[in-house]
């Protein structure tokens, strides 16, 4: 208990402690010792004397030039001295201006009315007839001043009063809402998150209009203060589950939180695992769905992207879009992925293996076709996969870091010069080039990005174990790989589930994706506190079959509708 | 914590192990003792199989919350209750032990040829010590993902195997009725593996229902063994299945629907044979870490794996190799049948356990 305290710093706190001594208590290592007594002497309410605290908050910001002190006069008469205090770029002016600003200093006569002399009617006054912003908070002591200046919050100081305002006047640059970078859909929504919180967890409770849908924010990061968002819909959601992610996020002690990224690393269940065991995404779509299945969100400032949390192999695999188009066509694409994501982890592998151990197993003019384009070339199977596909991993990395139409350059050059140069050149076999090139869009096929690097990673131990045991070696490799999947768990949910443990109702949304109307369950495996997500007969025609079964005439809704136009 | 697994996990570990013996020169010893009879005792067995899981389940839900070691030493004297305890893990071991080596036989003979035993059987230990390392959890659930396309071989072996001549079941019984006692003895005791429960017992989610459960999956894999070896008997026929080292391989060597498709069964097969060891194993680290409560299971595990290797590449060479199955399976079935039915009758006269259990205990 003693030990979660200490990790549990108020950040603010923590930041004056680190501001006061001067960032020596980072660098030594001696950061829970150096309790200054500059923390205990500015932990405290704020003084009446404006100068006072003008003084002490240069002192706690560290006089940095974008904090501007505005200094103002309230009034003409009795000339009350005020100073508003934000962080230059990060608020709105113009809104502070002509909303609070001008109203004091150029109407402020009801302060000079005689009945307005106590701190407790001037505070009553300012808060009823000049500032006039929805988000006002009276803040009392300096470490919530300097929370609120840096949370880019413009706050107001009068003299006299031993109370600031903070004001929510929050405005900077941002990205736009735009269509997700890396999770395109043919059919679906467009939108995805950008970098502000505010407005991705704006995104989601557009799409879940339910009172229960709770939004929890916290701080992480000692220095980066990140505001992040804890959703989840509290009669789906398991409590327990609710409790462990709240959990983890607070024990995260770290300076800086720069993206959800940091987040999913320090909160995963099993850090050595190659596989993910939190989702992310850009899209609020998905993030609704993902909490209609019991599961929970969490949205980082600074971060487009999502995480989603208990994460199982099958959350992986699906597309949005799956679920926005009819179940068979979705069923074959599903398949189709599913194909894919083996011939991306195995194909290569499989390859070797048989070139090397199993010739007999290839049909033998296959053997023939592959033995004639292998003549000539200098490098044994495995040594030319192992260029190939290092070859292959260069050209995809470059192509990503470079702008875009000099990526698809790259990709051209890479692509089919460097490998038609290869091949003539008779250093690889054009089989190869094939090999590599149906593994590399394979990889391409699965929707999650993580999930397809792991797969590529994996792909080369498995390649020195085929070259060192044929089939036998490629078989111990995914015995070994399934093996570490069933014992793999994100939050406790098994992470093969519903396949191991199996869950039959689960089954309808792995490689088939049964009808809308059959997923009646949520998914079991999130251990939800509400199972259904729809009735018996959801579906217009499952009433239609229910009524007829039951011995009575369909309504005749449509037809009825009909008329009524025609007579109209 | 312990691990849960539930009843339907627990027993689906049966038919991977039963299925293994399709593999191992079970079926030669088959047709070679019992000829074109063979599915008889395989039937009898499964029926007595069946019977035997009631009994193993009954004995383990007298102790609802003890595993064999905990309540033998109990039930029959701690003088007794312990060799009785270290028999049935010595009996776990050996049977991991020799299967090692049987499977590994297969392998290089069937697509390792040249590769040295003792390379086949290294990859088979690290995969062995990570599912001890996944503990019984990891195993049951890899285990589940398995049996599916174990089956789905199976099938397509059958439906593969395109001349199937019924005239092989005749004469029904060729070889008489001697060949019908080891054929009874080697099959049951593969099914006698059922009495792992009395060590995992206290780890099931839902022991209510592992006596239903067991009954299926028992009636199940029995089903499935003695389906092979009729698939075996009329491609072959009796006296040609008897002159293969694997019969069944040998099947899978002329199926129609791809060209050396026997490869792709093989990997199959690797699968299921690394579930056997590792239960095998897994099962008498158990015992053996419930006997001595301060080992843990895993280290002595990747203890007893080396010494099981040892003594699979002490055994000899090939033929002597797997006449140890033979052996090693007629004596198991007196050990893993008597002691259970002994215990419980033990138990039952001395009142211990049950509904007797707080009687006895006052």
């Amino acid at each position: 208990m003693e030990r979660r305290q200490k990790r549990h710093p108020i950040p603010v706190k923590e930041f004056i402690r680190k501001r006061q001594s001067g960032d020596q208590a980072s660098t030594t290592g001696s950061m829970e010792q150096d309790t200054s007594s500059m923390v205990t002497a500015y932990d405290r309410e704020i003084s009446r004397d404006l100068a006072d605290n003008i003084d002490i908050l240069q002192k706690l910001l560290g006089n940095s030039d974008d904090v501007i002190f505005r200094e103002i006069t309230i009034g003409n008469a009795n000339k009350l001295p005020a100073a508003f205090i934000f962080i230059d770029g990060l608020v709105d002016k113009d809104s502070v201006q002509n909303n609070v600003m001008t109203p004091l200093m150029l109407w402020a006569k009801q302060i000079e009315a005689p009945t307005v002399t106590t701190p407790d009617a001037i505070k009553d006054m300012l808060l009823e007839h000049f500032i006039a912003y929805l988000e006002v908070v009276p803040i009392k002591t300096y470490p919530d001043v300097v929370t609120g200046v840096l949370a880019a919050d413009a706050v107001l100081i009068v003299d006299g009063l031993n109370v600031a305002f903070s004001l929510g006047a929050k405005q900077w640059e941002h990205r736009a809402i735009s269509e997700p970078a890396t999770e395109n859909l043919v059919r679906g929504p467009r939108e995805g998150f950008n970098e502000l919180m505010k407005s991705s967890v704006a995104l989601v409770r557009r799409r879940v209009k339910d009172p229960m849908l709770r939004v929890k924010y916290i701080q992480l990061g000692k220095r980066s203060v990140t505001a992040c968002a804890i959703l989840y819909i509290e009669d789906v959601a398991n409590p327990v589950l609710v409790d462990e992610v709240k959990e983890r996020l607070d024990v995260i002690d770290i300076d800086g939180v720069i993206d959800s990224g940091y987040i999913e690393q320090f909160i995963q269940d099993m850090p050595y695992s190659p596989f993910p065991q939190v989702q992310y995404t850009e899209r609020p779509d998905r993030v609704a769905a993902a909490l209609f299945e019991g599961r929970i969100a969490i949205i980082s400032d600074g971060s487009p992207n999502a995480l989603l949390a208990p994460a199982t192999l099958a959350s992986f695999l699906p597309a949005p879009e799956d679920y926005y188009e009819r179940w068979i066509l979705m069923t074959f694409i599903r398949i189709v992925r599913t194909l894919s994501l083996f011939n991306s982890i195995l194909l290569p592998s499989l390859y070797i293996a048989l070139l090397n151990f199993h010739p007999g197993i290839i049909p033998s003019k296959l053997a023939l076709t592959i033995a004639a384009a292998r003549a000539g070339v200098p490098f044994a199977v495995v040594t030319e996969a192992f260029i190939m596909e290092f070859t292959f991993e260069l050209l995809r990395e470059a192509g990503i870091r470079l702008p875009a139409p000099i990526a698809s350059t790259i990709g051209i050059v890479g692509g089919i010069i460097i490998g038609q140069a290869a091949v003539s050149a008779g250093l690889v076999s054009p089989i190869m080039v094939i090999v590599v090139a149906l593994t590399a869009i394979g990889s391409f096929a699965v929707p999650s990005f993580n999930v397809a690097l792991s797969i590529r990673i994996l792909r080369f131990p498995l390649m020195i174990l085929s070259a060192i045991f044929g089939l036998y070696g490629l078989t111990a490799g995914g015995v070994l790989i399934i093996l570490h999947l069933t014992t793999l768990k994100s939050f406790g949910v098994p992470y093969f589930s519903p396949l191991a443990p199996l869950t039959l109702s689960g089954l309808t949304d792995t490689i088939v994706r049964a009808p809308m109307w059959h997923h009646r369950l949520r998914p079991l495996m999130y251990r939800p506190r509400n199972k259904f997500r729809s009735g018996p007969d959801a579906s217009y025609f499952q009433q239609k079959e229910r009524v007829h079964e039951e011995g009575f005439e369909v309504a005749p809704l449509v037809d009825d509708v009909k008329k009524g136009g025609n007579q109209t | 914590m312990r691990q849960k697994i539930t009843a339907r996990q627990a027993f689906l570990i049966i038919v991977t192990i039963v299925s293994t013996s399709v593999l191992q020169p079970s079926f030669r010893d088959f047709m070679l003792w019992s000829g074109n009879g063979g599915w008889l005792p395989i039937s009898v067995a499964t029926v007595f199989g069946i019977g035997f899981v009631s009994l193993v389940v009954k004995l383990a839900a007298r102790f609802p919350r003890q595993s064999f070691a905990e309540y033998a030493p109990r039930v029959w004297t701690p003088v007794l209750g312990y060799p009785l305890v270290l028999t049935l893990v010595v009996v776990f071991f050996l049977r991991g032990a020799i299967s090692l080596r049987n499977i590994s036989e297969f392998f290089v003979s069937a697509i390792l040829p040249g590769t040295p035993i003792s390379a086949v059987m290294l990859v088979m230990m690290v995969l062995v010590a990570s599912a001890l390392f996944a503990d019984l959890e990891g195993i049951a659930r890899f285990n589940e993902l398995v049996v599916p396309t174990l089956i789905v071989t199976f099938i397509l072996v059958f439906i593969g195997t395109g001349r199937l001549n019924v005239m092989n079941f005749l004469p029904l019984f060729n070889k008489g009725h001697g060949g019908f006692m080891p054929v009874f003895q080697s099959v049951s005791s593969d099914l006698a593996i059922i009495c792992y429960i009395l060590f995992l017992y206290p780890y099931l989610v839902d022991p209510q229902s592992a006596g239903r459960i067991g009954r299926r999956q028992v009636g199940f894999a029995g089903s499935l063994l003695f389906l092979t070896y009729i698939n075996a008997l009329l491609f072959l026929g009796s006296s040609l299945g008897s002159a293969f080292t694997w019969p069944y391989f040998a099947v899978t060597e002329n199926l129609k629907l791809i060209e050396r498709g026997e490869i792709l069964f093989v990997v199959i097969w690797v699968i299921i044979a690394f579930v056997k060891i590792s239960l095998c194993i897994y099962i008498a680290s158990l015992g053996v870490s419930q006997l001595i409560p301060k080992l843990k299971l895993k280290w002595v595990g990747l203890g007893l794996l080396p010494i099981a290797a040892y003594l699979a590449i002490r055994a000899g060479d090939q033929p002597t190799a797997l006449a140890n199955h033979v052996k090693f399976n007629r004596v198991a079935f007196y050990i893993e049948l008597g002691i259970p039915i002994f215990t419980l009758l033990l138990a039952l006269l001395r009142k211990l356990g049950g509904d007797t259990h707080d009687k006895a205990t006052d």
